[in-house]
């Protein structure tokens, strides 16, 4: 059963339409990923699952239920914002207690570990932290939630790579607990890392959605070719793209559905080396972006 | 610097604009008003004789020796009481560019980008120049083209420039104090209380021991005999706005962003905050307490007054026979015009604390307590809570000043008891304004603004409406024409049912609309 799932949201302001039409499921136990450039719309899609604002269209249904029924829905929800926003004069200690004391749980145990484990003074008032801090108040107080579906809006923006991995540890392990995660982000490499499955949305809309490795069709594939040939006629073929080839190296990407002709082209050369490197979903944008363009 | 100031100067053209607008509308609607309703110099005599008591005197300062001229009228009334206006406009201000950019972090983000902290410095004292420079051209140019035969150009002069003296005045001791306090809140809470307890000060001493008030900027103002003797002298004194600039000047210099002179909260225990209604106490404690404080102070300052009233009444035969009844019942009438305005005055609270709600808002923290399933309306609920709390406190504590204050004039004759009913009475009024408020916020953040004018007008019909004798058609849109004035007149239970009704209809359709709306 899916635990959270959109339903043809569209949200117009006036005359801009931020979302449209975006619908996606997540379901128990899994990471889902969601992914898009700055201003896509992510955060207005989360917004609308969190009750901040309300749909033009559409509907958000958690556990099987539209929301609108389930006037305390947002108790199985706990939720970390992008830009954390926290009370300047209150010190972090006291911001993750009262989080603790309005969702009901108190295990100070508990606390204590994460607060050492994300290396955050909780003595300090919140106007003293910088951006990372902040973000870890916050996600100390959503791993200590007994909420079922965790919302992370650009989580980690302001961490520095050790947090970020006590993060993912922390992400896996409330998966193996059966909870569902939603992990909105522009850094696709950490959606890579923890998503089980992902939707992608530009402009608005979601274009696409599914397993990552479904997604493969329109991927591209990344090839290092070590040669002594001049390669410059398979840089000219259609559905290669980024073509680069200096001392006797050659690297360039091909659209997935092309690999077929490009491998036969590349037979009629003399190769010492051929690397296939694994699709990234920096990749699948590109191809996205190059077809918004050509479009436009 | 140059950009620095012009961003400056665009963020805060409305505000200014509107401001300046209302401030100088105000103040020229006056003269052609009283040249209305006091036609010739004989009426104007009369008007004075009614005047000179230590009850008016406590509202506008003392009068001029000589002819009650139209011009000597107008400034009589209006300078002191434009100069709360004024001073408020410059705090606000002041407070907007400094501390509290100061807090949002955006002076340590221009600070990285190679503008210096002179260049911001010099933009917060240009635009603060600017803007009291500004509101002083529209206000000559109107009053010259007036042509009233006591107004003339030395008096509209001495008058525009004690407008700007007493705004600079303003601006500088709150750019001072934004170097001295911890937080824009702080700023805010001092520089209020500064600003009333200032007027308030100056209105037990006009009429128990004048030669004290001069320690007032206000009196300052009254001493300029504008008008008549025209003593610009006393312009003098206003110098202190300049050196409060450069004293605020030296601290920035030197100061790390984010600091302050005093620190007021150095090694507290961590608190344990349990509920909502706990943090939403928690973030407008400094702004309730230093408020409740002031009420109780102003309230003081009013009491303190009312026994030279009652002497003066006794001693004043004239005085009684034009009023036509005893001594006794003519103070309690003063002290109902005060609870009017006591009641104004303390409306402030509420709608400051319904203004962190707000600030609440804007910050995406009710977006955020939103996910810890802690409830729009809960949210709004715990501040209309702490609003009406703060608003009931407020009268409550001013009435206590009050009574406290003139515990030792015995001939008013009026009870603890009656001061609580008084509270009680005016509670209503409370309700409204917080009705009105909630229902605002309910409907779009923006419009917030709204009720801060209705409680402007309000106070300039209870304020005016004294002294011009304004028709009462203008006071039927405040809920002062319904409820009655205690302690002259009985509580009028039908009455406190209906305005505090309308109150708690509003504040219900307030938490209907805000539950559903959009967060900003």
């Amino acid at each position: 059963m899916s635990v959270l799932e959109l339903k043809g949201i569209t949200k117009r302001f006036g005359k801009f339409t931020a979302v449209e039409d975006v619908s996606f499921e997540i379901r128990k136990g899994e990471v889902f990923g969601f992914i898009g450039p700055n201003g896509a719309g992510k955060s207005t899609a989360i917004r609308t699952i969190i009750g901040a604002i309300s749909p033009t269209s559409g509907e958000v249904w958690l556990h099987g239920k539209p929301v609108a029924s389930q006037p305390d829905y947002r108790k199985h929800i706990a939720y970390v914002p992008g830009d954390v926003q926290l009370w300047p004069n209150l010190t972090g200690g006291e911001v993750i207690r009262f989080f603790m004391k309005a969702s009901g749980n108190a295990g100070t145990e508990k606390m204590d570990a994460l607060i050492r484990e994300f290396r955050l003074d909780p003595k300090k008032k919140c106007k003293t932290y910088s951006k990372g801090n902040r973000q870890k108040v916050a996600l100390i107080s959503a791993f200590l939630s007994d909420a079922d579906l965790l919302i992370f809006d650009e989580p980690t923006t302001g961490l520095d790579p050790l947090m970020e991995r006590t993060f993912h540890r922390h992400v896996l392990a409330a998966k193996s607990e059966g909870k569902s995660i939603l992990l909105s982000s522009h850094i696709l490499s950490e959606v890579e890392k923890l998503a089980d499955r992902i939707a992608i949305i530009r402009e608005g809309e979601i274009i696409e959605t599914g397993r990552f490795d479904d997604l493969k069709h329109i991927t591209r594939v990344h090839y290092r070719v070590r040669t002594p040939d001049d390669l410059a006629e398979i840089g000219r073929m259609e559905g290669v793209h980024e073509f680069r080839q200096e001392a006797g190296e050659a690297e360039f990407l091909a659209d997935a559905d092309r690999v077929k002709k490009v491998l036969a082209a590349l037979k009629n050369y003399e190769l010492e080396d051929l690397e296939t490197l694994p699709p990234k979903l920096e990749d699948i944008f590109m191809r996205y972006y190059d077809a918004g363009s050509g479009a436009s | 610097m140059r950009h620095y100031f012009r961003l400056t100067l665009k963020d805060t053209r409305f505000r200014m604009f509107w401001w300046i607008f209302g401030i100088a509308s105000l103040t020229l609607m006056m003269p052609p008003a009283f040249q209305e309703l006091y036609p010739t110099q004989a009426d104007r005599d009369v008007l004075k004789t009614t005047m000179e008591n230590p009850a008016i005197i406590a509202m506008t300062g003392p009068i001029q020796e000589g002819d009650y001229t139209l011009g000597v009228m107008f400034s009589h009334e209006m300078a002191v009481f434009m100069a709360v206006v004024v001073g408020l406009f410059n705090v606000m201000v002041a407070n907007s560019l400094s501390r509290r950019k100061e807090d949002d972090g955006l002076l340590e983000v221009v600070l990285s980008r190679n503008i210096t902290r002179s260049g911001i410095f010099a933009s917060q004292v240009l635009v603060g120049i600017l803007m009291n420079a500004i509101l002083a051209l529209v206000l000559f140019g109107g009053l010259q083209s007036f042509g009233y035969e006591s107004m003339e150009t030395a008096g509209n002069f001495l008058y525009v420039a004690q407008t700007f003296a007493f705004g600079l005045f303003f601006y500088g001791l709150t750019l001072l104090m934004a170097q001295m306090l911890p937080s824009a809140d702080w700023t805010f809470g001092i520089m209020l209380s500064v600003l009333l307890l200032g007027y308030a000060y100056r209105a037990a001493t006009d009429v128990a021991a004048p030669v004290l008030s001069v320690v007032s900027p206000y009196n300052w103002i009254s001493r300029l005999s504008m008008y008549s003797d025209n003593e610009a002298v006393w312009l003098v004194p206003f110098i202190l706005g300049p050196v409060f600039l450069f004293a605020a000047w030296l601290l920035f210099r030197n100061r790390d962003l984010g600091d302050s002179v005093i620190r007021l909260e150095a090694g507290r225990r961590s608190r344990n905050i349990r509920s909502h209604l706990r943090l939403a106490f928690t973030l407008s404690r400094a702004l309730i307490i230093s408020w409740l404080a002031g009420m109780l102070l102003i309230g003081a300052s009013y009491g303190s007054i009312l026994g030279d009233l009652e002497t003066f009444i006794a001693d004043n035969d004239m005085f009684l026979q034009m009023a036509g009844m005893g001594g006794g019942s003519l103070t309690i009438q003063f002290i109902g015009t005060l609870m009017v305005i006591v009641t104004t005055i303390g409306l402030v609270a509420p709608l400051m604390v319904m203004g962190k709600l707000l600030k609440e808002e804007r910050r995406t923290h009710v977006e955020y307590l939103g996910t810890l399933n802690i409830s729009r309306v809960r949210i709004m609920g715990d501040y209309l809570i702490l609003s009406l709390s703060a608003g009931f406190l407020s009268m409550f504590l001013a009435n206590v000043g009050m009574y406290a204050a003139s515990l030792g004039v015995e001939e008013i004759g009026l009870t603890f008891g009656d001061y609580v009913s008084s509270v009680l009475n005016y509670f209503p009024a409370v309700l409204l304004f917080t009705g009105l408020s909630a229902f605002l916020i309910g409907l779009h953040p923006r419009l917030h603004a709204l009720v801060w004018l209705y409680l402007l007008y309000n106070f300039f019909v209870s304020y005016l409406g004294q002294l011009l004798g304004l028709d009462d058609m203008y006071k039927i849109l405040t809920p002062f024409h319904y409820l009655n004035e205690t302690p002259s007149e009985a509580v009028d239970l039908r009455a406190c049912l209906a305005v505090g009704g309308v109150g708690l209809v509003l504040m219900s359709i307030g938490l209907i609309l805000f539950r559903k709306r959009d967060l900003a």
